[in-house]
């Protein structure tokens, strides 16, 4: 059942969206989209081309992580309400996921996002509470760069799949 | 285009509504759920907050629907949802909500204009009035006047300067120590006033065909401050009665212009102002003119009268996209 398990997970809380299609643990597909003020509306356009271009479609996908910030409300929104309406027709279930979380994924120590003026929102991976602002970065963080210019890919949806069996239990 | 059944999505404000027409616009089903008693309490709408609602109330007003009619998704053949004017937040849920349903499902998705909403949610009932006709629209978010032609294209000709009439009656009655939104209380206590001429209000702006209703917010300030300093007394009911007067006297004096403007004897009002039963007598009484105004349960925003403008723009083959944004103008 693991290697016929498609995920689509999406995450619109930063400039830059993520679009990840796994199957089972197998990523298929990861694209980073960024974000203009209007594009964001057709992103779920976007990520059916997507599919179409691995021969897929919205049916086949069995369960949908959608990032639900901190970030963006706006971009959480229109991410949430797109993959809502997705979802609809087959009722696929729909699992909610801390967007620094997902940066993290594995053995991060901490996630920084781009704020404004050189500062960055600093989350300690695994801790409870809210990010925090500052300019001061510890080591070892990994940098999710916003902007097209050096942008670093994170590996960061493996820590949503891992926990692909409790989901599934939840599918049942 | 031919279709079995649309579904209609609106969420431009502080309504989210969902209907399934069929081919000749009539409703097999719908839903409303409005939020204004939240509104009601934080004395106004709060855009974040609208905009979670409908987030958190779509999926199941749409199931609600669904189980209610025994249709299941796969018998709509197209969508349709109010992607302008409104608050952007609460129009981007609906519309996001579309295009996934829509993307889902592999039918097409028809954004629908608010406004053309309002004045063709008589479409496919006998009353209806055939273009071409002027359209007025008086709601809390507009005030604005409209040319519809043969074709069912929309041209503004009038608009508000400041604020819309249902915002007037709204911060004049938060004045008046009423409760959000007051227009539907300054209707009752009109109805026990009588005519007053110590309460005068400023004649407003005879120009062109828009509309300004700034200068009598401030005037009935003034006469409030006034009032209050020199204790002078005026009955509440008497003062609602003289201020609605006015303000739908000019509602309607600019409609009869834009009509005598553009040779037209049809009138089409909609809007959550239309609910006002003063208005809707003085309409009732206009002989030369042919006036459709919506059934009371109808001035509020829904998702009937979307539907039935899709259905409209279906039938006389208006170009469609799926590729369409939100606006809030
Ligand atoms: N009976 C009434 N008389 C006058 N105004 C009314 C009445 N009922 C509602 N309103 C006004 O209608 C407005 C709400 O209409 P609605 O169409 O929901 O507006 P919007 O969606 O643009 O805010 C409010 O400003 C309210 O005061």
């Amino acid at each position: 059942m693991n290697d016929n398990f498609y995920w689509l997970v999406v995450d619109t809380s930063f400039k830059e969206s993520l679009v990840v299609i796994a199957e089972g643990e197998n990523i298929l597909l990861e694209v980073k989209v960024i974000q203009t003020f209007k594009s964001s509306e057709n992103l779920i356009y976007y990520i059916k081309y997507l599919l179409l271009s691995i021969d897929m479609d919205f049916r086949k996908i069995n369960g949908i992580a959608i990032g639900l910030g901190p970030g963006s409300y706006t971009g959480i929104r229109i991410g949430l309400a797109a993959v809502k309406g997705v979802a609809f027709p087959d009722r696929i279930p729909i699992l909610g996921f801390n967007s620094f979380e997902g940066i993290a994924g594995n053995g991060a120590g901490y996630v920084a996002v781009p704020a404004t003026k050189n500062q960055y929102y600093l989350w300690r991976a695994g801790s409870q509470e809210c990010p925090i602002i500052t300019s001061a970065l510890p080591d070892n963080v990994y940098i999710e760069r916003v902007g097209l210019k050096g942008s670093v890919i994170v590996k960061k949806i493996p820590k949503i799949i891992e926990k692909r069996d409790r989901y599934i239990s939840f599918r049942s | 285009m031919r279709f079995r059944y649309l579904l209609a999505i609106e969420s431009s404000c502080d309504d989210s509504g969902i209907a399934i027409l069929d081919e000749n616009g009539i409703v097999q089903v719908d839903a409303l759920c409005s939020f204004k008693d939240y509104s009601l309490k934080l004395g106004g709408i709060v855009p974040e907050i609208a905009a979670r609602h409908h987030i958190a109330i779509m999926s199941s007003l749409l199931e609600s629907v669904l189980a209610k009619s025994h249709f299941s998704s796969k018998y709509i053949d197209v969508i349709a949802v109010t992607h302008r004017p409104g608050i952007i937040g609460s129009l981007l849920v609906g519309v996001s909500f579309a295009k996934g349903l829509s993307s889902a499902l592999n039918i097409p998705l028809l954004g629908i204009n608010h406004i053309e909403g309002h004045l063709f949610c008589g479409y496919g009932e006998s009353n209806f009035v055939l273009p071409p006709f002027i359209g007025v629209i008086v709601s809390g978010g507009h005030s604005s006047i409209y040319l519809c032609d043969e074709k069912y294209n929309l041209k503004m000709i009038g608009d508000t300067k400041d604020d819309a009439a249902g915002e007037i009656l709204d911060k004049v009655g938060r004045m008046l120590g009423l409760r959000y939104p007051a227009g539907k209380m300054i209707d009752y206590l009109a109805k026990h006033g009588v005519e007053n001429n110590k309460i005068k209000f400023p004649n407003m702006t005879q120009e062109a065909l828009d509309y300004s209703f700034s200068g009598l917010k401030t005037a009935v300030g003034c006469m409030l401050d006034f009032a209050e300093r020199t204790q002078e007394r005026f009955i509440l009911s008497d003062f609602c009665f003289e201020f609605q007067r006015h303000i739908m006297r000019e509602v309607l004096n600019k409609a009869k212009i834009a009509c005598k403007a553009y040779g037209i004897s049809k009138l089409v009002f909609g809007g959550g102002v239309v609910a006002n039963s003063f208005l809707r007598q003085e309409l009732s009484n206009l002989s030369d003119l042919s006036v459709y105004i919506p059934l009371l349960k109808d001035c509020t925003d829904n998702a009937i009268m979307i539907g039935k403008a899709a259905v409209l723009k279906l039938r006389t083959g208006k170009e469609i996209s799926e590729d369409f944004f939100v606006f809030s103008h």
